[in-house]
């Protein structure tokens, strides 16, 4: 709710560069918990024992 | 606006350096207890005791806040109580909220007025800390919640927190959780830290030394964003926050040497009465600054 609260003040007071950018900043962190995500499982499925139970659970 | 090496005409005395210094050390205390970056400390003491502008107490408290945060985390690191893809994915959100917040701070400033903005902050802050230190103080036994939040939170695709051994978290939500604290965060000027961790605790399940290993992570590089765009405005001061990491630095070796002295239990009490002392601060200065005014 708050970050909807947030785009509903912004926006109306920016320009459309400006617009452009909160929707990025909006959109960006979901993009990045995909990339993150596919990241730290394809590390998971090439190096599944290598770095040890304890090492390997601390990586999540 | 002052400039980053300029001396702020209100800590001009050196005695207010040496009290900075006294600041910073309980502040360090409780970064490295409760995995706190400590900006929410320092933001509204840094108004209420040495009448430092809002705004650059804002700047100069995110500053701090990588100083004291980056010796903390990297000690909660080599403890192993850092849960870094968690982490990693909650730093993406706070990074982006962060620049969204002081971008409504900014807005908010130009259009209240100094006095009605602080008044207005100041609100905003107590309402925040009342709500954590109830749900920190509710569950503050040791035990787990069986299913985080998140793991109820629909949403594709679903991820597994192998910190946890929790299956089946929401990753939109997880993403938006940081986001929305982000926001809170640029917005308030505080490292987050504050929120993090009990959100850790409560929405994604981390044990308690989980949580404060993970939040001083996700609070050292939202707060390098933070830093970065209020520096930008000339509203961060190194001669506020190098008296402030000095007597830190011990303070933070402290901490975590007493969170692992200290059950979870106890850890989580003392955070809830800390903040409980903290809004009682705020309330002192809200009805000093009220008060007058209304006269």
């Amino acid at each position: 709710m708050i970050i909807f609260i947030t785009a509903a003040i912004l926006i109306p007071m920016a320009s459309f560069r400006n617009i452009i950018e909160i929707i990025l900043l909006l959109a960006l962190p979901f993009l990045w918990g995909m990339v993150v995500e596919h990241v730290f499982e394809k590390y998971r499925r090439w190096k599944p024992h290598a770095a040890g139970e304890d090492r390997h659970d601390r990586l999540s | 606006m002052t400039g980053f090496l300029e001396m702020p005409a209100c800590i001009a005395d050196p005695w207010q350096l040496a009290a900075l210094a006294g600041l910073g050390l309980s502040v360090g205390v409780a970064t490295g207890l409760f995995g706190v970056g400590g900006a929410f400390l320092i933001t509204p003491l840094l108004n209420i005791l040495f009448h430092v502008p809002y705004t650059l107490a804002t700047g100069s408290s995110m500053l701090f806040t990588i100083g004291t945060s980056v010796a903390a985390w990297i000690k909660h690191m080599r403890l192993g109580n850092v849960a870094l893809k968690t982490m990693t994915i909650l730093c993406g959100g706070a990074v982006c909220g962060t620049m969204l917040g002081a971008r409504l701070h900014v807005f908010l400033k130009a259009r209240a007025g100094e006095f009605n903005f602080t008044l207005v902050m100041h609100g905003i802050f107590i309402a925040v800390l009342a709500v954590t230190a109830f749900l920190v103080w509710r569950n503050r036994s040791e035990a787990r919640p069986s299913a985080p939040l998140l793991a109820r939170v629909p949403g594709r695709p679903r991820i597994t927190i192998r910190a946890t051994g929790i299956n089946n978290i929401s990753l939109p939500g997880l993403c938006a959780l940081g986001l929305l604290i982000g926001v809170v965060k640029g917005l308030l000027g505080i490292g987050g830290g504050v929120l993090f961790m009990p959100a850790m605790l409560l929405v994604i399940g981390l044990t308690i030394h989980q949580a404060i290993g993970t939040s001083l992570g996700v609070v050292l590089f939202s707060s390098i964003a933070g830093a970065i765009i209020y520096g930008r405005t000339g509203q961060v001061s190194l001669w506020i926050v190098l008296p402030l990491l000095t007597g830190s630095l011990a303070g933070v070796q402290a901490g975590v040497w007493l969170s692992r002295k200290l059950n979870a239990g106890s850890v989580k009490k003392y955070f809830s009465i800390l903040i409980v002392l903290v809004i009682l601060a705020i309330i002192y200065d809200f009805i000093s600054k009220f008060m007058p005014a209304a006269r």
